[in-house]
């Protein structure tokens, strides 16, 4: 029982920083309909500023700036290349997000090498006791944090003339164009606040008891990819539910590993993709999600 | 004053052109109507106005400037910042959001004085609006939607307003009721570019009206002159030699009744 609850509440935690993760890519869709795969690196890029600033201006101020660079390389993508790239289909977009992956990735994992960077955190190792459950202090942090920005969004989205510009424009972009909504500014905030929030995921990837920025990071958010899919592509409820559905099924596979031995080692890893296929065949737009992927 | 004029325009999409030489003129505080038949060009040229040929993969030569302005080559957007709204074909409402929020992505461009102050104006052109303020704007009728869809776009605070077949697929008293607001909105100063099929109740509207055939202006005269016109009765109202008063008779229960 202790133990199926620490696993659950590391998978919540984790699930939240999946759905931070979701909720950028989710955004990106709904504002311009391209599937970001260069998401991944916009994840890695503003960890690894913060693991390589934190020792001369503290772990605040790296991430700060990790965040901002992020956001900033996410608008540059936007504006240097998919809003210039001349191209009918967005399908074909979705491609050219994949070379700018692999671009960003190649040069970010040659810059990592094999070195393992700590992102400076201030909670370290530290752990929590509630009854008998023992939780890292990083995973409560990381459940807060994703918590109060998921809300920040979610009320942003609902509230502010920026979430009702970008709802118009997700809905019907030539319309929103005719009531004078700037489709150049939805779409390059998108990027940026995906950028902003992925930052931040990529340092709660690479705390405790994650040993740290690697090469490797940019493969842990990849399993934000199927939260965004199974919970549906242009839903931001799905990110959410995305994004726990996959954290704890992780979790739980992970942590109940030996009583699955049948299904092989390693299954929490391919535990994310098995769910989303498996939603994706009974209901091909996802859980919340209106469009099907075959229509992207 | 700033009349919207349209100067030699010839729009083709890839291979396929939809308009050629097309010139016409919506004097500031007027009603013009654009009339024609499926397929004659008549929302290619609103889009060519409004700068959403791009979204169609259209292309356009030719001038079209609002008073000094020049709208040619502008975003959608800019033309909306010169005072120009269009009002699309279909109604087009932001369907998954509430009214009150359809109408808030209608003067995002402005300041929220502002804003509230055209919401309020809406409400009482419309207050059927202000009832439904929470709903979503999908689960509206026809007619609401179009009514939504014309408060949406005066939120704006245009300067010209181009309406789309504002009338179809309605039932004739809802029809009869949007004809009413667009003389309202009209009387309070904004020009008028009408699009429509219905030719008896663009006429009934409009001071001067164009007729548009493949692309083309076809015919174009004021309204009475048009109505007047043998061929225009013959080919768009149906009606081979009739007098003045049977003309009426034979049009108006079309929408009225
Ligand atoms: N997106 C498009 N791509 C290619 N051709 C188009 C496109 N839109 C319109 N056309 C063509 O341009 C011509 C004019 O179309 P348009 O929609 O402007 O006519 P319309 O007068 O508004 O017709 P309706 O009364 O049916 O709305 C038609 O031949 C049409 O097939
Ligand atoms: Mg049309």
């Amino acid at each position: 029982m202790i133990t199926f609850l620490e696993l659950l509440v590391n998978g919540i935690s984790i699930g939240a920083v999946y759905a931070l993760i979701a909720l950028g890519f989710v955004v990106i869709f709904k504002a311009t309909e391209v599937v970001n795969f260069a998401h991944a690196s916009l994840l890695l890029a503003g960890g690894y500023l913060v693991a390589r600033l934190h020792p001369y201006v503290g772990f605040w101020a790296a991430l700060l700036i990790g965040i901002a660079a992020a956001a900033v390389i996410g608008a540059l993508i936007e504006f240097l290349i998919i809003r210039r790239a001349n191209v009918a289909s967005h399908s074909v977009l979705a491609i050219v997000t994949i070379g700018v992956d692999i671009v960003l990735t190649t040069e970010l994992t040659r810059q990592i090498g094999t070195e393992v960077l700590a992102v400076g955190d201030p909670w370290a190792d530290s752990v929590v006791r509630i009854g008998g459950v023992t939780i890292a202090e990083t995973r409560i942090v990381a459940l807060v944090t994703a918590t109060l920005l998921i809300s920040a969004f979610l009320l942003a989205f609902k509230y502010t003339g920026w979430g009702v510009a970008m709802r118009a424009t997700a809905e019907d972009a030539e319309t929103a164009a005719l009531m004078g909504i700037r489709l150049g500014r939805v779409s390059l905030s998108a990027w940026a606040v995906a950028g902003g929030l992925a930052a931040v995921a990529a340092v709660f990837l690479c705390v405790f008891p994650t040993p740290g920025l690697d090469r490797s990071t940019s493969l842990a958010a990849i399993k934000a990819f199927p939260a965004a899919i199974l919970g549906g592509l242009d839903s931001t409820t799905g990110a959410l539910v995305g994004g726990l559905v996959v954290g704890v099924t992780e979790a739980m596979m992970s942590g109940y590993q030996n009583d699955l031995a049948f299904l092989g080692r390693g299954i929490g890893d391919v535990a994310p993709f098995l769910v989303m296929i498996v939603i994706l065949l009974i209901r091909p737009a996802g859980l919340f999600g209106t469009k099907e992927l075959a229509r992207v | 004053m700033t009349d919207l004029t349209v100067s030699d325009l010839a729009v083709n999409y890839g291979p396929v052109r939809a308009l050629s030489g097309l010139s016409l003129r919506v004097p500031a505080g007027s009603i013009v109507a654009v009339l024609g038949a499926n397929g004659a060009g008549k929302t290619t040229l609103l889009r060519a106005v409004s700068g959403t040929l791009r979204f169609h993969r259209g292309l356009a030569r030719g001038m079209i400037t609002f008073g000094e302005a020049r709208l040619s080559g502008l975003s959608a957007a800019a033309v909306v910042g010169r005072g120009i709204v269009q009002v699309p074909e279909g109604r087009r409402v932001f369907a998954r959001m509430t009214v009150e929020e359809n109408l808030r992505a209608g003067g995002l461009g402005r300041s929220r004085k502002d804003a509230h102050r055209a919401r309020d104006q809406v409400h009482e052109l419309f207050p059927v609006l202000r009832e439904r303020a929470g709903q979503r704007a999908g689960l509206l009728s026809g007619g609401e939607q179009q009514m939504l869809a014309i408060g949406r776009a005066l939120m704006a605070d245009p300067a010209a307003l181009l309406l789309d077949e504002p009338t179809l697929g309605l039932a004739p008293l809802v029809a009869a009721r949007i004809v009413e607001t667009i003389k309202e909105i009209n009387a309070r100063g904004t020009s008028v570019l009408l699009v429509e099929q219905n030719v008896a109740m663009a006429l009934s509207l409009a001071s001067y009206a164009y007729v548009l055939e493949v692309g083309e202006v076809a015919l174009e005269g004021t309204a009475a002159e048009l109505a007047a016109s043998d061929e225009v009765r013959r080919r768009y109202l149906g009606i081979a030699d009739a007098v003045e008063g049977q003309l009426v008779a034979r049009t108006l229960p079309r929408w009225s009744a």
